[in-house]
This record gives C-alpha cells, structure tokens and sequence, in this order.
C-alpha cells in the first residue's frame, strides 16, 4: 500500500477517536445556521430575492458553508508550525515521501471522519428544512460542484500550507492566525454570499483565493452564478492554484534552507 | 482587606500584563472591534435590500448590536478569562493553590484577572450607542426606560457570569469543557438578532431555554420603550436571581467534590 494511502488511513484512525470532540465542534459552527433560518425567512417575507438569492438558495448556501468550511480551512495550521518550531519536521525530512503531499493525506484522512458526523448532524437540518433546500438534479451541475469543490480543497490546503511555512521565519504565527482568523469569514464568503455584497467590494473578491474556498463552489451547486461567471470563476480559481503550489513549493525550499531543527 | 480592594489588586495586576504584551493587547482590541464591525455591515448590507427586519430598522437593530457588544464586553472584561482558565488550572493541579487562599474562592476564581482589552473595546459600541442617542436616531420613552435599560443590562452580565460558572463547574468533573465555553460564546454572539425573527415556540426557548433574547434584547427593548409580554416580566427577576443562587450552590459543590489531578 503507498504511503499516503497507509497516512490517510491512520489520519482516520486518529481523528474518528475524537468523535465527541468532533460533534460539539460542528454543534458550534452549526450555530449559525439555526439563527439564519429564523433571520432569513424573516428577510425573504419581505422580499423575494436578493442578487438570484431566495430563501432555499440562502438557506442551502449556509448549510454547505457549515458542512464545508473545516474541510476548505485555509488559516494556519498550528501542527505545520509545531514541526517547524519544536524541530519535529526533522524526522519528516528523514523519510522517503513529501512533506507536503505526508500534509495533504493528513488533511484528507482527519476530514473523512469529520465530514461523516458533519453528514449524520446536517442530516437533520436538511429533514427538517426538506422543502426550504435547493435539490439539483442537473448531472452538469454537480460534476461542476465537484470539480469546484476539489480545486478548492487543494487551494484551502495551498493557503494553509503556506501560511504555516511562515514559522521559518517567525517563532510567534499568532499575528497572521489572527489577521486570517478576522477576515476569513468575510473573504471567503461564510459571513454572506459575496455577491450580497456592494459591487466595489465583489470586484475585489472575485479575484482573491478565498472566494474559491467556499463562496465559488457552493454558487455554482446553487445556479446562481451566469455561465460567464463560472468560466471566469474556474479560471481564476485555476490560475490561483497554481500560483499558489508554486508559492507553498517556494517557500518550502527557502524555508529548509535555513531551517535550523532546534528543539527535541 | 475588603473584597474591593483585592479586585484593585487584581486590576493593577492585570494592568501590569498588559504593559508587558502590548503587541497582544492592540491585536486583541482590534480583534474583539472587527467582529462588531462586521456585525453592523452585514445588517447594513441587508437593510440594502430590505427597510426593516420585523419591525425593527436599521438604527434599532446596530442599537441591538451595541447592547450585544457591551454585554459581551462586560462579561469578556471580569468574568471570561478567569472561568476559562479553570479547566488548565485544573489540569496542572494549580488550583489547589488557589483553594488554599484565604478568600471566597468563587471570588477568587472568577474575578482574579481582568482582561483589559475588552474594557477598551467597549468603547465603540458604547460611542455608537451615545451618538444614536444624541442624533435622536433612538428615543427613550421616558426615566423608567433608562432605569429598566441598566438594571437589565446589570442583569444580562449576571446571567452571563451564571452561565460561565454553570459550564466551569463541570469542567471539576470532566476537565474537557472548553468546546462548552466555546458553544456558549457562539450562542450569546446571536443575541444581537432582534426578537421578532422568532416564532412564538423559539421565542420561548431562546428566552428562557437558552437565553439568548434576554441578554440584549431586554435592555434594548426597555430603553426603546417596546412593550414585554407579561410572562417574559413577571418570570425574568425569577430567573436571574434563581439562576445565580443554582450557579453559586453548584460552583460550591463541585469545588468539595474536587480531587486534585496535577503534579
């Protein structure tokens, strides 16, 4: 078996043992989608849409942002900076695989579990909001769902990954887990679609990486998106992620250049 | 010494931390600001749209947001840091230390620090809520509005500290409990959605069940004059004062219960 297979496997093992753990924390981040089905049948009595919103869309969208927004996490990721700090990348180096793709099979095997009980949970708000949820059936949309959805995650990993590497330079990564931390929810579109947003803001979004971590996919399961949109948004989500594996490669090799394996 | 004078100790202490991580004081302030912020533009963003959310406009519901942020404020200010450090000390066993001082330990631990920052960040939404006042955006009734405005908000930080010290009792029992503080915040952060988004049925659960709605909600329908149904008056003394005397009982109890852990 590869050795990315035998890490996501043990990544499973590890992180099912958490399950408790697992469902306060969706409990916690569910939160906010009991309280947007009260506000937002409020708002939708009032008006019938918002930029191609209406209440299913609405609803719909914050239940995929709640179901995906720890699995396309893209702020720093504190056992990344751990390695580095406390010298325990080291016995990673020794070994005959790649410290990234060794990151990205953790990522894939902690979030399986995760995503199950997420599953099991959004389960209930989907039983008891069966009529107030988009259904697509348009096998086109979901292959683009899907797609969307896998660009993403490598680009939340890219991200994270990166904003980790920082820790070569740095002994404290709270400042940029603080900066992240604060506009996240805003760039990513988890605090509102971004096209609710005004248009001078939603031209600047469009083209940062965050919008693709939640805003994008979740837009284009919905519909809500024009065909020109999307094609735009896949580019520019594509462009990113190469950028973006470049920039994390980058910084990898610069940061070992003057990793120093302090600590024990 | 009095209880007054040990918390100005406590107060100068934490005065003291904060000159030492000033870098981590600014970060904290802004960061507590920027949650608010985002809070009013997004009810800016959806007033856009929309001139009122049932019945509430824009001017009411960022005066909501206010009340919400200075509770919050209060509650982050004195009570917070302390109350969820306890699991810690437990872990490391320095909370037998503090059992062995010579003062009421509820008192000791959960008003051993203050977190400055907090303090400073309630300026804005205090200064947002004053200009509101002064442009005539809101209107106080009359002199029994304000005086129900600060007994309710008196009583919204009570409630808060109950809460707290409901969940740090638990954590003498089962150490774990900071994913409970955490569900908590989540929770209080949506008291700043006006009461009239609620059906009759989760009206009564997110006041009484989970009281959400009275931490901002009551003060600022008190001071702008909104009528309280009779049930929601007659039981929220009730419910304050009983839920403070239950949290101190059960704080006490699990503190005799409590076996030291660290080493």
């Amino acid at each position: 078996m590869s050795a990315y297979l035998i890490i996501i496997r043990n990544a499973v093992a590890e992180s099912a043992s958490y399950r408790l753990n697992q469902i306060v924390s969706f409990l916690t981040i569910s939160l906010p989608l009991v309280f947007a089905v009260f506000l937002w049948k409020t708002v939708f009595n009032q008006v019938d849409e918002i930029t191609n919103f209406d209440l299913p869309s609405t609803l719909t969208y914050y239940l995929l942002v709640v179901l995906l927004q720890d699995i396309l996490y893209s702020g720093v990721k504190w056992e990344i900076v751990d390695d580095i700090h406390s010298g325990g990348l080291t016995k990673w180096l020794t070994k005959p695989i790649s410290y990234l793709w060794m990151q990205v099979s953790v990522r894939i095997g902690t979030n399986i579990p995760y995503f199950l009980v997420a599953f099991i949970l959004g389960s209930v708000f989907v039983f008891l909001n069966l009529n107030r949820l988009v259904w697509t059936t348009e096998p086109i949309r979901w292959l683009m769902f899907l797609a969307a959805i896998i660009m993403a995650f490598f680009l939340a990993f890219f991200l994270s990954f990166g904003f980790s590497l920082v820790a070569f330079w740095t002994q404290d990564t709270s400042g940029i887990e603080f900066a992240i931390s604060i506009f996240l929810p805003l760039l990513s579109g988890q605090i509102l679609p971004i096209t609710f947003f005004p248009k001078e803001f939603q031209a600047i979004l469009v083209y940062l990486p965050w919008r693709y971590t939640l805003d994008f996919p979740i837009q284009v399961y919905l519909g809500t998106l024009s065909s020109v949109q999307i094609g735009t948004g896949f580019t520019v989500e594509f462009l990113w992620l190469v950028a973006l594996y470049f920039i994390a490669k980058t910084l990898w090799k610069n940061g070992l250049n003057i990793y120093q394996a302090v600590g024990g | 010494m009095n209880y007054f004078s040990l918390w100005l100790i406590f107060l100068r202490n934490s005065w003291k931390r904060v000159l030492v991580y000033r870098v981590n004081f600014l970060i904290l302030i802004i960061g507590n600001l920027f949650w608010f912020i985002f809070s009013i533009l997004f009810f800016q963003i959806l007033f856009a749209q929309i001139p009122a959310i049932g019945g509430w406009t824009l001017n009411e519901v960022i005066f909501l947001l206010c009340v919400n942020q200075i509770v919050i404020g209060f509650y982050d200010t004195f009570i917070k840091a302390n109350l969820e450090r306890l699991p810690s000390r437990i872990r490391e066993g320095s909370l037998d230390f503090d059992l062995v001082k010579p003062v009421d330990p509820i008192f000791w631990l959960t008003f051993q620090r203050v977190q400055i920052s907090s303090m400073f960040s309630l300026a804005l939404p205090a200064f947002i809520l004053v200009r509101l006042l002064l442009t005539h955006s809101i209107v106080i009734p009359n002199s029994t509005a304000i005086f129900l405005f600060f007994l309710m908000l008196f009583g919204a930080v009570v409630l808060r500290f109950v809460v707290g010290v409901l969940i740090a009792s638990l954590a003498m029992r089962f150490i774990s409990v900071q994913s409970l503080f955490s569900l908590q915040s989540e929770f209080f952060q949506y008291s700043g959605y006006p009461t009239s988004i609620y059906s009759k049925g989760a009206k009564l659960f997110f006041t009484f069940g989970i009281p959400v709605i009275m931490l901002a909600n009551f003060p600022a329908q008190a001071l702008l004059g909104n009528k309280f149904e009779p049930i929601e008056l007659s039981l929220y003394p009730v419910y304050i004062i009983f839920g403070l005397i239950l949290a101190v009982k059960v704080f006490s109890h699990s503190l005799r219960k409590y076996s030291s852990l660290g080493g």
